[in-house]
């Protein structure tokens, strides 16, 4: 009985490993397009409003970024000053005109994954513990798995870089882009 | 009055009786013409609006469906606010637009509760919750709009063929008290026409039978007269007679 549950877990497994190496992996075309977006991202990264903007913030979090919680994030509606203040700061505002036709997601996070600026609500008012933000908070550039954005049925990938302040990461910069768009 | 002018009143009185029933008659039909024609223009004209309403309405449904599936589109909040602010403008213009059809009431009710579920998600930032509500949720209701927008169309062009048909009917006993009405005018006519034609002939043939003991009573007295006459020729020629023998018998 175990042995034949052991067969079929094997046999499922085996079935899935095509679809799990196409969603770590990324055509060489498809990446050097993908690897093209992320020196624009990097460059996006350094501009000074953005490095203000998140310096700022770990310098001095205002009370009302403190208070907030996941639940209470989770319950804001995208058009309550709180999230509209995220949108239409600086660091926003440069986010928004440097971002290109490929773009469908951005936000930039704090040293503590605490979001200084997106251009649409993001999940999770913060993303510290994901490796989304903790990779770049070592310095180092993240590339996600291919997923599916289910509001355009598009198929997009993450990436993120840190934003660094004398070389030192302060923040990252989380970008999706889309591999539909990219690739077509 | 004279026998002469009595006739001439009596035709007269005919003639302008009988035209005045020609006229009556035909400013009737012409009347009754226009009326026809006034419902058949305004039964076509509710029938095309029937339809027009519904065509439009439909096409108002497509357009608000359209932007709210525009909506879980977006992504950027900016854009969302403006598009948002264009769906809910197109909400309240088919909202206004349905709202002159009350049967619709109910699953117009049920569309903006779904539509309400969907912008709660959407508002949230949760753009799959959004997407779940508006395959379960909205296009089911959706749908059931249709079909109400579909039967209610449906039963406005059956109401506007029942008066159609009851506007005929109606029409068609109207034409029948028509012609009823203009047969009995038309048969008052004939027997005024028979009475004058009858009152004329007799006092026509009371005139002949004067005329005719006139006439008799003028040969009488001209016999009487000739025979007067006669007598008088005969009283001359005896009367002289009698005086010849006279002057014979003194000479």
């Amino acid at each position: 009985m175990i042995s034949r549950l052991c067969r079929r877990l094997l046999s499922l497994s085996l079935l899935a490993l095509p679809f799990s190496l196409f969603a770590q992996g990324l055509d060489p075309a498809v990446q050097t397009k993908v690897n093209a977006q992320i020196t624009q991202i990097v460059a996006l990264a350094t501009d000074p409003a953005l490095v203000r903007a998140v310096r700022d913030q770990n310098a001095s979090l205002p009370p009302d970024y403190a208070a907030m919680t996941q639940e209470k994030w989770k319950a804001l509606p995208i058009l309550e000053p709180f999230v509209r203040s995220l949108t239409r700061n600086p660091a926003a505002a440069v986010i928004k005109a440097k971002k290109t036709e490929f773009v469908t997601e951005a936000f930039l996070s704090d040293a503590a994954g605490l979001k200084v600026a997106f251009l649409a609500k993001t999940s999770n008012w913060s993303h510290k513990g994901k490796p989304k933000h903790d990779k770049p908070m070592s310095g180092e550039t993240w590339q996600g798995p291919v997923e599916v954005d289910e509001s355009t049925g598009q198929q997009q990938i993450q990436v993120a870089v840190p934003v660094l302040d004398g070389g030192k990461p302060i923040g990252s910069l989380i970008i999706g882009l889309s591999l539909t768009k990219l690739t077509s | 009055m004279s026998f002469g002018s009595t006739i001439r009143a009596r035709l007269l009185l005919l003639l302008g009786g009988a035209t005045s029933l020609a006229i009556a008659l035909l400013l009737g039909t012409l009347a009754l013409v226009h009326w026809i024609r006034t419902v058949e223009t305004r039964l076509r004209a509710e029938t095309q609006l029937v339809l027009n309403n519904s065509q439009k309405s439909t096409y108002d449904l497509i357009i608000t469906q359209n932007s709210l599936q525009k909506l879980l589109r977006l992504r950027d909040i900016d854009e969302l606010e403006k598009a948002l602010a264009g769906y809910e403008e197109q909400a309240k213009r088919q909202k206004t637009a349905l709202a002159t059809r009350p049967a619709l009431a109910p699953s117009l009710a049920a569309l903006d509760t779904a539509a309400k579920t969907v912008l709660d998600e959407l508002l949230l930032g949760n753009n799959a919750g959004a997407i779940d509500r508006f395959v379960n949720n909205y296009s089911r209701a959706f749908t059931a709009m249709l079909d109400a927008l579909k039967t209610d169309s449906d039963a406005q062009q059956a109401a506007a063929q029942a008066e159609s048909v009851r506007n005929e009917a109606f029409l068609t006993r109207l034409l029948i008290w028509v012609i009823g009405g203009a047969a009995v005018l038309l048969g008052v006519l004939i027997f005024v026409g028979y009475r004058f034609q009858a009152s004329i002939s007799l006092t026509l043939q009371t005139l002949a039978r004067e005329l005719d003991r006139g006439a008799k009573v003028l040969s009488e007295n001209v016999a009487q007269i000739a025979s007067s006459g006669q007598t008088l020729a005969e009283s001359a020629s005896h009367q002289a007679a009698t005086l010849e023998e006279n002057s014979a018998s003194l000479a």
